[in-house]
């Protein structure tokens, strides 16, 4: 584990902020934002790490920026990555990861209908809980949640 | 042909609708449509303090309320540093096994019914209906149960509780053989089940597949034994795991889990010490700053919660971690080439709630 | 008074041929109510549950009360059907029915038209239920009704093969084509299945007839939990409660006919032929509903494959040992 964590150092350097040995098999990262997309295939490919399996994504909004959580399991040597980053709410653009691990194709579908984080390289971002044709991104800390905003309409129909 | 199946149909349990384009019988591709159920959970969560929020979780897996109970209190405990008292953990684990069960019976008899097979839905309701007598006595309610408090459990259990569950479990050992008879010899159900749907393991692991899904497919992920919380590392059980990916697979595997969980409530029922269930708390509860998470087996698969605090008393931000939305998240995968009638045994094995997928 | 009744409808031939009409179509249409809550019973017994009870003694009524509803119900016409096709569906499926119920001997001369190709006759005549099914799949402008009607089709045809070879067989191997004629047979010679050749015609019927009623294992064109009702699906009250009587009065004749070809019909000791007929029919509709409620439901390939490359080989092998075995 020592070993992996300062291959990862050397490798990225100043792009890591911040590092956190949780326990024997846990470690917290926080990575830069623009480097969001390579550690992420690092720790996929790198035999050290093997990080094989996107357990969670997920972001959230302090109000100020917006965090983004990424937790990934190794089904090799069962050990737990979470990597933390955070984007300015101004313009909430990040790495899509849905290339890498199809498992995060739908949690950032859902950060894009809630949070309005725009994944860039993901297939097929568009909402997936809420209405296509929603106004707005309601789990913002400053949505205001007006029904007349969003009127309420049955489905559509397909063909 | 363009064919909508859902949001009302008899076999997407629930409100799931699946744009499937047909070429007769065949598959051709097939778009998942969900949210029907969405209430915004997570953000009404911010808006409360963090224990008001344990009733909100019953309504995401409503097939195993208790589980997603023990994910959330698990989170908060996390955050706050809490100690949970040993008699309380054996009876978390305890009702969580027993909720595991009740939520495998619902599979078994709804994947019964959507093979074609009406008489093993009665049956399976038929013992389903024990256990939740079981969980009604200790918990007072059968569905959102609600029993789970930060830092234990609200109350210890009923007297003679024990041997009634012991009873059951007894009971339930013969009937499981039953169920063997009806369904798992039967030739008509393998050919129905045995080669479907199949999800090799690279994909499950890419997919970030968990619970009885990832099982079948060979990887040996229960948190249980991954990361056991609770005293589930003082029992001993077995985590079964089959190769072949297929709907026989899932379903063999949610059947040995059925018996093994008997297994780990006899254990519990005997080594269960005496003492409090419950630690005191101060009564408004301000976790410090950071960011916590919690893992939970429930009877789907990995259930995790993610919270964020700022020291206040309401979170900042709680995610869930549904493992229906997961698993389903494949399905699109999986159809591609399969027949209509692979279709309800490929969705049923999978065993999605809606409750959870759109939170 | 009896003489005067006879003397009268021999002078008036019409107006028997219409009393035996009315009494047919109307045993046709209480046959299933019996049947009907025979089978819920049976599955409540067999599900380990009661079954109706509160509608008459033992909710003998339940039925009937059902009958009643679906009588009073609003008759839907989906918007973009076939108006026609959709209306006249479920009467074909129930004229078929009579027709067939037309030829059958329940006892020695109870038989509303003595026919000396009955045999014939009935295999002609209950492909109009094919005809119906795909009728109504196909106008109710509904896609899960038309993949009901289509596998219906393909199912019913492939299964009518190995069905039709099976009695073929009892044919040669009696030398009648006549149900009556092949009663008598049995009643001298002893039941057909007790003969090697017929033994296997019986087991093919017998699947071919699970086939053909649409019960389980083969009951895909109106697979419930996948075509939400098949065929079906569009219809209401009174049209869709003709499509399951005469699903169910089917589920009787097709064992009736059986009773016929394998099980000597009416033959039997002691009780009165017509006892005999009802028995041994109730019996097989109890296989066939312990059938019903214990399987899953087999795939449309799988039913397909099951027919064309085991049921049609198997029944012309036999068909040629009943040609060689049977009475010149």
């Amino acid at each position: 584990m020592n070993q992996a964590i300062e291959n990862l150092l050397q490798r990225f350097g100043e792009a890591v902020h911040e590092w956190k040995l949780v326990s024997p098999n846990e470690v917290h990262l926080t990575v830069s934002a623009s480097h969001w997309r390579e550690v992420a295939q690092y720790l996929r490919d790198d035999p050290l790490w093997q990080m094989d399996y996107p357990a969670d994504l997920t972001v959230w909004d302090t109000g100020n920026e917006f965090g983004v959580y990424l937790r990934l399991w190794c089904s090799v040597y069962n050990r737990n990555v979470i990597v933390l980053t955070s984007i300015p709410r101004e313009e909430p653009r990040i790495a899509s990861l849905a290339t890498l691990y199809p498992g995060v194709d739908w949690h950032e579908r859902e950060m894009y209908d809630m949070y309005g984080v725009i994944f860039e390289g993901h297939p097929n971002l568009k909402r997936i809980l809420l209405p296509d044709d929603w106004e707005g991104f309601p789990f913002r800390k400053d949505y205001v949640a007006e029904p007349s905003g969003n009127p309420l309409h049955g489905p559509q129909p397909v063909n | 042909m363009v064919i909508n199946v859902g949001p009302q149909h008899p076999s997407t349990h629930g409100v799931l609708r699946l744009i499937l384009t047909l070429d007769g019988e065949q598959i051709l591709a097939c778009e998942p449509v969900i949210g029907y159920l969405h209430r915004g959970l997570e953000k009404m969560m911010e808006r409360r303090p963090y224990r008001h929020n344990i009733p909100f979780t019953d309504r995401l897996d409503y097939l195993a309320a208790l589980s997603n109970n023990l994910a959330i209190c698990q989170c908060i405990e996390r955050l706050g540093g809490v100690e949970v008292p040993e008699r309380a953990q054996y009876i978390r684990v305890l009702l969580m096994e027993l909720q595991r069960i009740a939520s495998h019976l619902v599979f078994l008899g709804t994947f019964g019914t959507d093979l074609g097979a009406t008489t093993m839905f009665l049956y399976a309701f038929r013992e389903r209906e024990m256990v939740l007598d079981l969980l009604e006595e200790c918990t007072g309610a059968r569905l959102t149960y609600n029993w789970v408090r930060v830092g234990g459990v609200p109350d210890d259990l009923p007297e003679g509780f024990g041997q009634k569950v012991l009873d059951f479990v007894k009971l339930f050992r013969q009937r499981i053989e039953e169920y063997d008879m009806l369904l798992t010899r039967n030739r008509i159900f393998r050919s129905r089940t045995q080669g479907i749907g199949v999800i090799p393991k690279e994909t499950a692991l890419a997919y970030g597949c968990s619970g009885p899904v990832a099982r079948a497919s060979g990887i040996p992920y229960d948190i249980r034994k991954v990361a056991p919380y609770e005293v589930y590392n003082r029992v001993e059980f077995d985590v079964p795991v089959f190769e072949d990916g297929d709907v026989w697979a899932r379903y063999l595997v949610r059947m040995e889990e059925l018996r093994q969980s008997l297994r780990i409530i006899e254990q519990v029922l005997r080594d269960m010490p005496d003492g409090p269930v419950q630690t005191k708390l101060p009564k408004i509860f301000k976790p410090p700053a950071g960011i916590a998470y919690s893992r939970v087996e429930s009877p789907r698969g990995e259930l995790s919660f993610m919270m964020v605090s700022d020291g206040g008393a309401n979170p900042v931000r709680v995610h869930i971690r549904a493992p229906s939305f997961v698993n389903l998240s494949v399905l699109p995968r999986l159809l591609e080439g399969a027949k209509v009638a692979d279709l309800v045994a490929i969705l049923g094995s999978i065993d999605v709630v809606l409750g959870e997928i759109d939170r | 008074m009896i003489e005067a009744i006879t003397q009268f409808f021999t002078q008036h031939p019409l107006l028997w041929a219409f009393v035996k009409a009315v009494v047919l179509a109307s045993f046709t249409l209480v046959i299933p109510l019996a049947v009907i809550y025979v089978e819920r019973k049976i599955a409540g017994f067999i599900q380990s549950r009661l079954g109706p009870l509160h509608v008459g003694p033992q909710g003998t009524f339940q039925t009937a009360a059902d009958a009643l509803k679906l009588l009073l119900k609003e008759d839907i016409v989906p918007e973009g059907a076939d108006k026609r096709f959709f209306y006249l569906a479920p009467y074909i499926a129930f004229v078929s029915t009579v027709l067939c119920f037309m030829v059958l001997p329940f006892a020695p001369g109870w038989v509303a038209l003595e026919m000396n190709v009955a045999v014939l006759f009935i295999i002609g005549v209950s492909l109009f239920n094919v005809v119906s099914i795909l009728m109504a799949g196909w106008s109710s402008n509904n896609k899960y009704s038309l993949l009901g009607g289509l596998r219906a089709v393909a199912q019913l045809l492939s299964y009518e093969i190995p069905m039709v070879l099976s009695v073929l067989a009892v044919v040669f191997y009696t030398g009648s084509l006549s149900l009556t004629g092949i009663i008598e047979y049995q009643v001298k010679h002893g039941w057909n299945i007790w003969h090697p050749p017929i033994m296997i015609a019986a087991l093919i019927y017998f699947i071919c007839a699970l086939a053909e009623i649409n019960r389980t294992p083969f009951d895909l064109p109106e697979a419930e939990s996948e075509l939400v009702s098949g065929f079906n699906t569009e219809y209401s009250g009174m049209r869709f409660a003709f499509f399951f009587a005469s699903e169910f009065a089917n589920n009787f004749f097709i064992t009736a006919f059986a009773a016929a070809l394998f099980f000597g019909g009416w033959d039997g000791p002691v009780l009165p032929p017509i006892v005999w007929t009802f028995l041994k029919v109730f019996v097989m509709i109890f296989v066939f509903m312990w059938l019903r409620w214990t399987p899953p439901r087999l795939r449309i390939d799988q039913i397909l494959r099951f027919a064309w490359q085991l049921l049609v080989p198997v029944s012309l092998a036999n068909l040629l040992f009943a040609i060689a075995l049977g009475v010149r």
